[in-house]
């Protein structure tokens, strides 16, 4: 650092001054900079991939598939049968795990009403695939129950992880609700069935298939 | 020019330890590596080749402290098994797959624990397919509650510290000190599987050549 010589006291005093309003106004513009720009949400989102009923989306530890939803004022799981003021929403789901096996533990309806609702269990529907061998396709059932007004619209969100979804695959399944859908399954529908989760194809005794030994 | 070559001279020791800060900076900041990756997969691998017997030396925490596991397996065979087979066994497989039988010879010390241990397939793409516990009820020969001890006699379980004292005791035999064992593993039927995977404390895993 080089120290100015000869002229006194004015020119240190000024280029001081200088200095010290530089880095505030350095400093000021980062703040503004970071401020206007929400760097933090978007490093830590999931990756979202949509997809429609009937439609295999391709995540990094699964191919998952929805087929058509059903739905009723009542839910039929495991014999017995759980009524709701609202729709019990029923989502038969086909994942075939990749790489290592894989237990996928989140499901959730995003309403229309933009509100999320996580199959959780805690005895009124869920989702409890169980572990999903690479290659061999596994189905399983997410039974949601929402409020009417919140059906049409909805999307089915499918995850690996139950509560950590940053910087991983999710998958956004637009499920083609009406609320036509809605005044049907509201009107005398008979109850949903919940299904437990199966290997796709599995059969009660071994399979006559064709591979030789 | 001579100003060049005096900065040069002036900042030669600082230059020679800037590579060295570098490395530094980066390995005290990676000792999440440790946690987070290395300890947390599959990833010290101890292979065999096919048929021989491989010694495995490891170690493993208990209530009681540290102790070394020593145990020597090899693979005999595997074999896709047959409708007629399977039937025998009483193994349901799903349509678009097929079961494999692995068949396992391991020799230890009967006091050791190794009921908690896990098998898996590895394809040539690295695809793992594991080997899949029973429910309860579901406990078959061919598809036991541990895959690499005997069913009825397992062997002691991992020490509980002082727990121990008030659990009851296994009133079962004592494990021999060699076994056969011969889990059976569902894999997808166009699977090409390399190796048998065999491990009880991640990061070590003993992989045994198929072919």
């Amino acid at each position: 650092m080089s120290t100015t010589s000869g002229s006194g006291g004015a020119r240190p005093w000024t280029q001081r001054i200088g200095v010290v309003a530089l880095v505030l106004a350095a400093l000021a513009t980062g703040r503004a900079i970071t401020h206007s720009f929400p760097v933090e949400g978007r490093i830590e989102a999931p990756f979202v991939r949509d997809s429609a009923v009937g439609e295999p989306v391709r995540l990094r530890y699964a191919d998952v598939e929805a087929g058509e939803p059903a739905g009723a004022r009542e839910l039929d799981a495991g014999g017995t049968t759980l009524t709701s003021p609202g729709v019990w929403l029923v989502v038969p789901v086909r994942m075939t795990a990749r790489g290592e096996p894989r237990t996928l533990a989140y499901a959730a309806v995003r309403g229309s009403d933009g509100t999320l609702y996580v199959a959780g269990g805690f005895g009124r529907g869920g989702f409890a695939p169980g572990t999903a061998q690479p290659g061999v396709p596994r189905e399983a059932d997410v039974a949601v129950e929402l409020p009417a007004d919140a059906v049409a619209g909805a999307h089915l969100l499918l995850a690996l992880d139950p509560d950590d979804h940053r910087r991983d695959d999710l998958a956004d399944i637009d499920l083609g609700l009406t609320q036509a859908d809605v005044e049907r399954w509201t009107d005398g529908a008979p109850p949903v069935t919940f299904r437990d989760a199966a290997d796709a194809g599995a059969t009660a005794s071994a399979d006559a298939s064709g591979d030789g030994s | 020019m001579s100003g060049r070559r005096d900065w040069w001279r002036r900042n030669r020791w600082a230059l020679a330890a800037l590579p060295v800060a570098l490395v530094a900076a980066l390995a005290a900041s990676s000792d999440r590596v440790a946690t987070y990756y290395w300890h947390a997969g599959l990833h010290d691998a101890r292979t065999a080749g096919h048929g021989e017997w491989f010694e495995l030396h490891d170690e493993y925490t208990d209530g009681k402290g540290t102790h070394e596991r020593v145990v020597r397996v090899r693979l005999d065979r595997t074999a896709v098994l047959t409708p007629a087979a399977l039937r025998q066994v009483r193994v349901e497989v799903p349509s678009g797959a097929r079961a494999v039988q692995v068949t396992l010879s391991l020799e230890a010390d009967p006091d050791l624990p190794l009921a908690l241990c896990r098998l898996a397939l590895r394809d040539a793409d690295g695809t793992r397919y594991d080997y899949q516990r029973p429910g309860a009820g579901e406990v078959t020969t061919a598809r036991p509650m541990s895959p690499c001890v005997p069913g009825d006699t397992p062997g002691p379980s991992e020490s509980l510290g002082r727990l121990d004292e008030v659990l009851s005791a296994d009133e079962r035999d004592p494990r021999p000190r060699s076994w056969t064992v011969e889990p059976v593993v569902v894999v997808p039927d166009d699977a090409r599987v390399d190796e048998v995977l065999l491990w009880w404390r991640e990061p070590v895993y003993v992989a045994l050549d198929v072919d």
